[in-house]
C-alpha cells in the first residue's frame, strides 16, 4: 500500500512537471486529477472497486493520446493484480507499461516499469529475474542522472526506490547484512516521498530483526511509529505492527507481543495480506510457546500452516500457470525448431541436388571435352597413319616404279643392245662396249681377232624365198655360228646378212682353225628345214688386233675392222664362199695403214690358197 | 595486569576444581544430546582416555564430521573454565524435541551439547541465552562436491558455476540462502543426505554443498564412491553457530554465565580457533579460495 501511494505521489509531480505543455488542454488535467485522487483512494486499500473507474481514465487518456497517464494507469492496474494473484495479466500490463516508455524513450518511465517488473518476479520468487531487472533500472537511474533535463529529485526518488527494493530482495534471499548495508538513506536528500522513507526503514528493521538485533531495529521502529504513513497506509501500519512484535518476541516481552500482534491479525482478515497474516500467526504462536501456553500456541501455529499453505497454493498455481506457459512455450519453439531443421535440410537436400546436378554438367562437359579431344588426337594420329601409310606407298611405289624403270632400262638397253631377230648383240652394243673389251684384249699377251662374216648372196634368198625365209635363214645362221664358237666368242649381228665376230685372246693360226670350221658348218647346214632345204655359204674376212703399224703407232679397232672388211671384199671378190684373214708378222710393220691396204694381198691367207 | 589476571584465574580454577570433586557425585550436569547421532562411542574413540579438560590436540581420530565432538569437548572446557566444575553428563533425545526447543523453553532442559544456527533461534531469544558464537559469522564453510568421475567439473570456472545445478534442502535454511545468493541452479530436494548425494552420482545434478572433507585430498568417500570439491571456490554459510541455555530453567542464569565466560576465555587463549582448525573444520588446503557468496559477508569481515 505504501508502495503504491508513493509511486502514485510521485508519479503525479512527474506527471505535472513534464507535461506542463499539455496544461494548455483541459482534459489532461482533469485526467491528471482523476489519477491523483485514484491512487490516493488505492494507497488505504486495493479495493477492486476502483478498478473500472482507472480503466476508464485510461480510455480516456488513449483518447487524447496522453500516453504518459496510459502508462500509469496501466502500472496502478498491474498492482492491482498482482495485489490479487494475477501475475500473469499483472507482468503483461507491466510490460505495456514499459513498452510506452521505451516509444517514449521516457528514462524514468522505464526505470519505474522495471521497478514494478522486479516487484512482480519478487512475489513469484523469481529472484534472478528480479534482481536483473533491478540492475536494470540502476543502470537506468546512472543514464537519468547524466541526463541533462533530469530533475535531481526524479533520480533521487528514483534511487531510493531502487534502494528499497534491492534490499527487499536481499532479505528475502537471506542476505540480511547486505540488505543492512543497503536500506539507508545517508547520501540521499529526498523531502517528498516520506511514505517510501518510511517504507524504507521498515525493511532496514526487518533485516535487523532478521539478525536477531532487535535491539537496533526498535529505535528505527519507533522513527516509523511517528510518522503519519501508518495512519493513511493499511498494509504498512499491519507491517509495522508484524515488526513490532517481532522485536516484542525477540526482547522476550511475550505479553507486548501478543498485544501488538493480534489487532494487525484481525486487521489482516479484511485483507488479502497474507504474507503479513502468516508471520504474524507464527509470532503469536513462538509468544504463547513461551508463554506455556501451548493450546494456543498451537492453534496459531496451525492458522500459521494454513495460511502458508493457501499462500503456497497461491504462488504454487500461479508458478504452474507460468511453468505451463513456458512449456507450451517450449513446445512451440520446439516445433519451430523442428520446423526450422526440416528446412534446413530440405534445403541442404535442394542444394546437394543441385550440386550434383551441376557437378554431373561439369562432368559431361569435361566428358565431351575429352571425347573431342581423344577424337581429335585419334584423327591426327589417323591423319599421321594415313600420311606415313600414303608416303610409304608412295616409296613403294617409287621404288616400285624405280625398278621397273630399271628394268624397262635394261630391258631398254638389252633391246638396243640386241637384235630382235637373231637374238645376238648389235651394231650398237659393240660401239658401246669395245672399248671395254679392247681395254682388255691391248693387256692380254695375245691378240683379238676381229672377224666380219657375210651371207653369200642373201639378197637372192630374200627375193626367190620371201623375206620371212630370209629372216628364218638369218636366225639359223646366227643359231650354227655360234654352236661353233668358244665361249670367249661374241658373235654381233652387224647388219642386213653381216656379221662382226669378236674372238679374244686368240692368236691368227687358231682364229684360222675357227673360222674354218664355222664356215664349213654353215656350208654343211641344211637351212629352212621344214619348207625347203635350202643351202648357204657365208664369206668371211678378218684381222687382229693390236694392229702394229709404222713409227710404233698402233691403229685403232676400227682401223682393224676396216683390214677385216677388206678381207671381206677379198674373200666376196675372190668367188664368194671364202675366208681372207690378214696374217701380219709379229714385228712391226713399219708402214702406214694406207700402206698396208695397198699392199695387203701380201699379207693376207685364205681359204683358197690353203686349200690351193 | 595479563599476567596477575592469568594467576588470579589459575587459583580460581583450582579452588573450583577441588569444590566440583567434592559436588560430583551428587549434582551432574545434564546436557541433552541428540541421541541419533551415535555421539558416545565416536566422543570416547575422540577421547582415547584422556580427559575433556586436558585435550589441546583436536586432530580427529575418527573418521567423518567431526564438528559435534568438538562441540561436546569446547562446551565441558568452557563451563570449566567459566567456573561451572560439576561432571557433565550427556543426555540423549531424539532431535525433534530439541530442535524445536520447546523443553529447552519450558526449562526441563537446561543446555544443548550442540550448537545451533542463529537464526532457528531468534525467536526464542526471550526463552533462551545465545551464547557467543563458537562459529563466527563468515567462518563456516563449504565446497561444491561433484562426483570424482565427473572429471569435467572439477575445474569449474566461475562463470561455468551458472551452469551447474546443484540439489539442496530447502529446509537447511542457511546453506539454501547461501545457495540462493549464487547463480547456481538448485533443485530443492527434502529428503536424507544420502539420496541427495545419489543425485549427484546418477547426474540429475552436477553437485551439492558439503562440508570440507578432513582428507588430505578434500575427497569425500561415501559408499565407496569418490566426490570431490569444484577447485577453487567455496561457500560462506551465512549464519553464526551458538550455544543455548534454557532462561527457564532455574539453573539457566548461572550455566549461562559460565558457558560464556569460559567461551571467552577459550576464544581469547585461541583454543576454538584451533579446535575448528585442527579439527578441519576450518580447513586450511581452501584458504585461498574464493567465496562465492562473499557478497553475504558483513562489509567489515569481507575478504
Amino acid at each position: 500500500m505504501t508502495r503504491l501511494g508513493a509511486l502514485t505521489g510521485w508519479l503525479l509531480c512527474l506527471v505535472f512537471s513534464v507535461c506542463t505543455a499539455a496544461t494548455e488542454l483541459a482534459s489532461p488535467s482533469v485526467l491528471e486529477k482523476s489519477l491523483a485522487e485514484l491512487s490516493d483512494t488505492l494507497k488505504s486499500d486495493f479495493d477492486l472497486s476502483l478498478l473500472p473507474e482507472l480503466r476508464a481514465l485510461r480510455r480516456d487518456a488513449q483518447a487524447i493520446d496522453a500516453l504518459e497517464i496510459v502508462a500509469q494507469t496501466l502500472l496502478l492496474e498491474g498492482q492491482i493484480r498482482q495485489q490479487y494473484g494475477d501475475y500473469q495479466q499483472s507482468l503483461i500490463l507491466h510490460n505495456d507499461a514499459l513498452q510506452l516508455a521505451i516509444k517514449r524513450n521516457d528514462l524514468a518511465l522505464m526505470a519505474q516499469s522495471r521497478l514494478a517488473i522486479a516487484k512482480l518476479e519478487m512475489d513469484l520468487e523469481r529472484y534472478n529475474y528480479a534482481q536483473r531487472s533491478l540492475d536494470d533500472v540502476h543502470q537506468l537511474i546512472t543514464q537519468l542522472n547524466n541526463h541533462a533535463q533530469t530533475m535531481p529529485y526524479v533520480a533521487q526518488l528514483l534511487l531510493l526506490e531502487h534502494r528499497l527494493w534491492q534490499g527487499y530482495l536481499y532479505v528475502l534471499l537471506g542476505s540480511y547484512h547486505q540488505a543492512v548495508a543497503e536500506l539507508h538513506t545517508d547520501d540521499l536528500v529526498v523531502a517528498g516521498a516520506p511514505e517510501l522513507v518510511d517504507k524504507l526503514y521498515l525493511v532496514r528493521a526487518w533485516a535487523l530483526l532478521k539478525l536477531g538485533r532487535f535491539q537496533q531495529a526498535q529505535p528505527i521502529l519507533n522513527r516509523v511509529a511517528q510518522s503519519d504513513t501508518l495512519i493513511r497506509n493499511q498494509r504498512m501500519k499491519i507491517r509495522f505492527k508484524l515488526l513490532q512484535s517481532m522485536a516484542w518476541l525477540q526482547s522476550g516481552d511475550f505479553q507486548q507481543t501478543l498485544e501488538t500482534a493480534m489487532p494487525a491479525l484481525e486487521a489482516t482478515f479484511a485483507t488479502r495480506f497474507l504474507e503479513e497474516q502468516a508471520d504474524l500467526q507464527f509470532v503469536l504462536s513462538n509468544a504463547y510457546v513461551q508463554l506455556g501456553d501451548y493450546q494456543l500456541a498451537h492453534l496459531y501455529l496451525k492458522r500459521y500452516a494454513l495460511t502458508k499453505d493457501a499462500l503456497n497454493f497461491q504462488k504454487r498455481n500461479n508458478k504452474l500457470l507460468q511453468l505451463e506457459s513456458q512449456y507450451a512455450l517450449a513446445t512451440q519453439k520446439q516445433q519451430l525448431s523442428l520446423l526450422e531443421k526440416d528446412n534446413a535440410l530440405q534445403a541442404q537436400e535442394i542444394f546437394r541436388h543441385q550440386q550434383i546436378l551441376e557437378n554431373t554438367r561439369l562432368a559431361q562437359q569435361r566428358g565431351a571435352l575429352l571425347l573431342i579431344l581423344a577424337l581429335a588426337l585419334l584423327g591426327f594420329l589417323y591423319w599421321r597413319w594415313q600420311n606415313k601409310r600414303y608416303l610409304s606407298l608412295l616409296e613403294e611405289q617409287v621404288k616400285q616404279r624405280t625398278a621397273e624403270l630399271d628394268e624397262r632400262n635394261r630391258q631398254l638397253q638389252a633391246l638396243s643392245y640386241s637384235d630382235s631377230l637373231t637374238g645376238l648383240h648389235n651394231r650398237h652394243y659393240f660401239f658401246s662396249e669395245a672399248d671395254k673389251l679392247l681395254t682388255q684384249a691391248r693387256s692380254a699377251s695375245q691378240s683379238t681377232i676381229f672377224c666380219l662374216i657375210d651371207i653369200d648372196l642373201f639378197k637372192q634368198i630374200n627375193d626367190s624365198y620371201g623375206h620371212a625365209t630370209g629372216d628364218l635363214v638369218l636366225q639359223q645362221f646366227a643359231e650354227v655360228v655360234t654352236k661353233e664358237l668358244r665361249e670367249q666368242d661374241e658373235l654381233v649381228r652387224w647388219g642386213g646378212e653381216e656379221f662382226l665376230l669378236v674372238m679374244p685372246q686368240t692368236d691368227m693360226l687358231t682364229a684360222q682353225q675357227v673360222v674354218e670350221r664355222l664356215h664349213n658348218a654353215v656350208a654343211q647346214f641344211s637351212f629352212c628345214q621344214d619348207s625347203q632345204p635350202l643351202s648357204c655359204t657365208c664369206s668371211i674376212g678378218f684381222a687382229a688386233f693390236p694392229l702394229r703399224l709404222a713409227e710404233a703407232q698402233l691403229g685403232s679397232w676400227e682401223q682393224v675392222l676396216e683390214l677385216a672388211d677388206n678381207c671381206l671384199y677379198r674373200a666376196k671378190h675372190g668367188g664368194r664362199n671364202a675366208w681372207v684373214g690378214l696374217n701380219l708378222p709379229a714385228q712391226p710393220l713399219g708402214m702406214t695403214l694406207q700402206q698396208l691396204q695397198q699392199n695387203l694381198d701380201a699379207f693376207t691367207v685364205s681359204s683358197t690358197k690353203l686349200a690351193g | 595486569m595479563i599476567c596477575v589476571l592469568g594467576r588470579q584465574m589459575k587459583f580460581l580454577v583450582l579452588l573450583l576444581l577441588v569444590v566440583s570433586q567434592c559436588a560430583k557425585a551428587h549434582n551432574p550436569l545434564i546436557v541433552d544430546i541428540i541421541s541419533s547421532e551415535n555421539f558416545s562411542q565416536r566422543y570416547q574413540a575422540f577421547l582415547q582416555g584422556r580427559s575433556v579438560l586436558d585435550i589441546t590436540d583436536f586432530r580427529p581420530s575418527t573418521q567423518g564430521s567431526h564438528i559435534e565432538i568438538i562441540e561436546m569437548v569446547l562446551l565441558q572446557q568452557a563451563l570449566f573454565l567459566g567456573g561451572e566444575t560439576r561432571e557433565v553428563v550427556f543426555n540423549p533425545k531424539p532431535s525433534v524435541n530439541i530442535l524445536e526447543f520447546t523443553d529447552m523453553i519450558a526449562g526441563e532442559s537446561l543446555i544443548l551439547a550442540r550448537t545451533v544456527w542463529h537464526e532457528d533461534v531468534i525467536n526464542y531469544r526471550g526463552s533462551v541465552y545465545v551464547s557467543d558464537p563458537v562459529v563466527k559469522f563468515g567462518e563456516y564453510e563449504a565446497g561444491i562436491y561433484v562426483a570424482k568421475r565427473n572429471q569435467a567439473l572439477h575445474q569449474t570456472t566461475p562463470d561455468g558455476l551458472e551452469q551447474l545445478t546443484l540439489v539442496a534442502n530447502p529446509r537447511w535454511r542457511v546453506d539454501w540462502h547461501a545457495l540462493t545468493n549464487s547463480k547456481m541452479n538448485l533443485v530443492s530436494f527434502i529428503g536424507p543426505w544420502e539420496s541427495m548425494l545419489n543425485m549427484v552420482e546418477t547426474d540429475i545434478v552436477d553437485g551439492m554443498l558439503v562440508n570440507f572433507s578432513v582428507s588430505e585430498s578434500l575427497q569425500l568417500v561415501f559408499e565407496g564412491r569418490d566426490y570431490v570439491p569444484i577447485e577453487g571456490v567455496k561457500m560462506v554459510l551465512p549464519d553464526s553457530r551458538h550455544f543455548i541455555v534454557s532462561k527457564r530453567h532455574p539453573e539457566g542464569a548461572q550455566i549461562f554465565a559460565a558457558l560464556n565466560r569460559g567461551l571467552k576465555e577459550l576464544r581469547r587463549r585461541g583454543v576454538i580457533r584451533k579446535a575448528l582448525t585442527e579439527s578441519g573444520f576450518i580447513n586450511s588446503k581452501v584458504r585461498d579460495w574464493s567465496v562465492i557468496n562473499r557478497a553475504m559477508l558483513p562489509q567489515e569481515s569481507r575478504p
